[in-house]
C-alpha cells in the first residue's frame, strides 16, 4: 500500500484544516478535489512529509515518516510539486532539477541520466540551459518530471 | 547549443530519443569542481556538497558579510578597545544563515523540505563554511596586524572565530557519523558549553575566551545560535 491514513488531523492554531482523514491508496493515478479551504493542500503537505500531522496516524510506502530513517527513505523515492514552487534565478533548467537530484540523494552517477531524461520528458530539451529566472513555467515541469507520489 | 534531432524522422529501428537522451545527459552534465569533488568526498553526500557550492543565494553573501563585519568590527576594536568582533561577527554570521534559508526565504522552500538531504545538514555544512572563512580572514587580518605591532586581530581569531569553527566542524562531524544534524547540533553546542565553561574555570588559560566576563554573554550567544538554528529549520507542529 503506497499511502495509508487513519484518523489523520493537522491544525493551525485554533483553526483546523484536516480533521479526522482515512483514505487508502495503491499504485494509480488519483485526483483530490474540494473546495477552497477544504485542507487539500494542508492533506498533501502531509504526505510529502513536509508537514508533520497533528495527530492521526500516516503511513507512506509501507514505512513511518515520523521517525528519521523511514522519512528519508520515502523522501528518496518520493515526487512533490508544491503548489507555489519558486526558483533560484541564478539556475538553468537543468541545473535546478539537478541540484534536486542530488539532494533526492540519486546516486550520481546516475543523475546526468536521469536530469537528461526528466528534461526530455517536460519537452524542454531545446532550451536546457535557460535561466529559471524569465520562464518559471519550464523549471516547474522539469521538477514534475519524475514525480511518483 | 544542439539541436534535437524530429523524432518521426527515424527509422523505426533506431532509438532516436534514447540516444538524444544519452548524449544530452553528456552534454549538460555539470561537472563539479575541485572544491565540489573534495566537499562531496569529505561529506559523503553529493547533494550536501553541490547546496555548499551553488548556494543560491549566500555564496557572494558569504564573503561581503564577513569581510565588512570584521573590518567595522576591527575598527571599532581599535577605538575603543571592546571586542565587538568576537562578540558580533559570528552572531551576524550565524543570524544570516538562518535567515537566508528558511519558509519566505528561499525560494524553494516548501521543495527543499521534502528532500532526503536533511534541511539541518546543509545548514551546520553552510555554518562551518562561514565560520571557516572568518577564520581564514582573521587569520589574514592576524598576520598584518601582527607586522603593525598590533594583537587585537589575533586575540580575536585566537579566541573567538578559529573555536567557533572547530565547534562547526565538530558539530558537522558528528551530524556525518550520525546521520542526524540535531545529534550535530546536540554535540556541537555541548562542545561550545564545555569549552567557554572550562575557559572561564582555568581563569583564561583555554584559549576559547582569555576574558571571563565575556562567559555570561558567549553563553547566551552560543543559546541563541542555537535557537535560531532550530527556529529557521524547524517543521511547524500545528501552530503555523
Amino acid at each position: 500500500m503506497n499511502i495509508e491514513i487513519a484518523g489523520l488531523t493537522r491544525r493551525f492554531g485554533r483553526n483546523q484544516a484536516v480533521a479526522g482523514v482515512d483514505l487508502e491508496a495503491g499504485p494509480g493515478v488519483f485526483g483530490l478535489l474540494g473546495p477552497n479551504g477544504a485542507g487539500k493542500t494542508s492533506l498533501l503537505r502531509m504526505m510529502a512529509t513536509v508537514l508533520p500531522p497533528s495527530s492521526g496516524r500516516l503511513r507512506l510506502l509501507d514505512r513511518d515518516p515520523g521517525r528519521y530513517g523511514p522519512r528519508r527513505e520515502i523522501r528518496r523515492r518520493l515526487g512533490y510539486l508544491p503548489q507555489n514552487l519558486g526558483y533560484y534565478p541564478s539556475f538553468t533548467v537543468v541545473e535546478f532539477v539537478e541540484y534536486f537530484a542530488l539532494l533526492k540523494e540519486m546516486p550520481a552517477a546516475r543523475v546526468p541520466a536521469a536530469v537528461a531524461a526528466a528534461v526530455e520528458r517536460a519537452d524542454l530539451g531545446t532550451k536546457p540551459k535557460r535561466s529559471c529566472a524569465p520562464c518559471p513555467a519550464a523549471c516547474s515541469a522539469g521538477s514534475a518530471s519524475p514525480r511518483r507520489s | 547549443m544542439m539541436q534535437r534531432p524530429g523524432w518521426d524522422t527515424a527509422p523505426p529501428d533506431v532509438d532516436l530519443r534514447g540516444v538524444w537522451t544519452a548524449v544530452a545527459a553528456q552534454v549538460w552534465r555539470r561537472r563539479p569542481g575541485p572544491a565540489e569533488r573534495l566537499a562531496a568526498r569529505l561529506l559523503r553526500s553529493p547533494g550536501l556538497a553541490r547546496a555548499l557550492v551553488t548556494t543560491p543565494s549566500l555564496l557572494l553573501g558569504w564573503v561581503i558579510a564577513s569581510v565588512a563585519v570584521l573590518a567595522a568590527g576591527a575598527a571599532a576594536t581599535l577605538e575603543t578597545g571592546t571586542p565587538y568582533v568576537a562578540l558580533l561577527a559570528p552572531a551576524f554570521a550565524a543570524a544570516g544563515i538562518a535567515y537566508a534559508y528558511g519558509p519566505g526565504i528561499d525560494p524553494a522552500w516548501d521543495l527543499s523540505q521534502s528532500m532526503a538531504v536533511s534541511h539541518r545538514m546543509v545548514l551546520l555544512v553552510r555554518a562551518l563554511a562561514v565560520f571557516a572563512l572568518n577564520a581564514a580572514f582573521g587569520l589574514a587580518a592576524t598576520a598584518a596586524s601582527v607586522l603593525a605591532g598590533s594583537g587585537t586581530a589575533a586575540a580575536v581569531t585566537f579566541g573567538w572565530l578559529i573555536p567557533m569553527t572547530a565547534v562547526c566542524a565538530l558539530a558537522l562531524a558528528a551530524a556525518t557519523l550520525a546521520r542526524s544534524a540535531n545529534v550535530g547540533v546536540v554535540v556541537g553546542m555541548a562542545g561550545w558549553g564545555i569549552a567557554v565553561l572550562a575557559g572561564g574555570a582555568t581563569a583564561g588559560r583555554f584559549p576559547v575566551l582569555t576574558d571571563s566576563a565575556l562567559i555570561l554573554p558567549c553563553l547566551a550567544f552560543a543559546a541563541c545560535c542555537a535557537l535560531i538554528a532550530f527556529y529557521a529549520t524547524r517543521s511547524p507542529r500545528g501552530t503555523s
